[in-house]
């Protein structure tokens, strides 16, 4: 096993949480939190059951970060 | 052409006649937009045009009925086009994720020797100081492996997190869906979590025992 894989793997045990929020979840608060962040105005305060998810999950992460900069592209 | 307001979105495209197909090849034109997008990020240059234009044409109106199913959950905690380009993006990124397994096999993929097995493998540091802990990690993390996850959970860990295959895809694969595939993983992350803890060691307190020295 590659070191990267081993990383990622103890960085995702390690921020567990007792309650995560589902992926059905995420994607209801996804499009708020896209805003915020894509003006700037996100920070760790900021729907943290979400950004937990975010950094657990890298297919809702991938869909999150395509959705900002869709956001972006249309300022 | 004047944006319309949130209330207006949902006022047109409520309504009947004219004022809705209006709103609804507006939308679509927004749906369209960003599936492309999704896939321009996701997709490979090698796919063939076609197939793109094809595979965002299908997410963009999968969308579209995905989200007229759901109009009445829309909050306005976002721009109505915000709310509705995640419905784009979710189906567009599942068909190119989608689309760039369908010729590698998760079977193959998930007869990978076993987690446990492969964290033996990992090559430990010549430090001995970062060795001790690297080992101890190593040994700790393979008896919570080995003795507190089930064979499902262990694949599932595996192949998500170290193999880094699509959760969506393992979903599909094993008839099962994307929430019940992140509860599932997360039982295990919790588990692995507390066995570490009772062994006194915090998984992201040990990550720098690992970082690369080579």
């Amino acid at each position: 096993m590659e070191l990267s894989a081993l990383r990622r793997l103890l960085q995702r045990i390690g921020d567990t949480e007792d309650a995560e929020i589902s992926c059905a979840e995420c994607f209801d608060l996804v499009s708020q939190y896209a805003e915020l962040e894509a003006a700037g105005q996100a920070d760790a305060g900021t729907l943290p059951a979400l950004q937990r998810h975010l950094g657990q999950c890298g297919v809702c992460r991938e869909e999150f970060e395509v959705l900002r900069d869709l956001i972006r592209l249309d300022r | 052409v004047k944006a319309r307001t949130n209330a207006e979105w949902l006022a047109a495209l409520r309504a009947e006649g004219p004022q809705q197909t209006a709103a609804l090849i507006e939308l679509r034109a927004y749906l369209l937009r960003a599936s492309r997008y999704a896939l321009s990020r996701s997709l490979s240059v090698s796919v063939a045009p076609a197939v793109v234009k094809h595979v965002a044409e299908d997410a963009a109106q999968e969308a579209l009925s995905a989200l007229l199913q759901r109009l009445g959950d829309f909050r306005g905690d976002s721009r109505f086009t915000t709310w509705a380009y995640k419905f784009a993006v979710n189906t567009a990124l599942v068909a190119a994720r989608r689309e760039r397994w369908r010729h590698r096999s998760l079977d193959r993929v998930l007869d990978a020797p076993d987690l446990g097995q492969r964290l033996g493998a990992v090559p430990v540091s010549a430090d001995p100081e970062r060795r001790v802990l690297q080992t101890e990690v190593l040994t700790a993390l393979r008896e919570a492996i080995d003795t507190s996850l089930t064979p499902r959970q262990r694949q599932a860990l595996t192949a998500v997190v170290v193999d880094e295959v699509p959760l969506d895809e393992l979903a599909r694969h094993w008839g099962s869906n994307r929430n019940a595939l992140y509860k599932l993983l997360h039982d295990a992350r919790r588990k692995l979590r507390t066995h570490l803890r009772a062994r006194g060691l915090d998984a992201r307190d040990v990550l720098d025992a690992f970082r690369d020295d080579r």
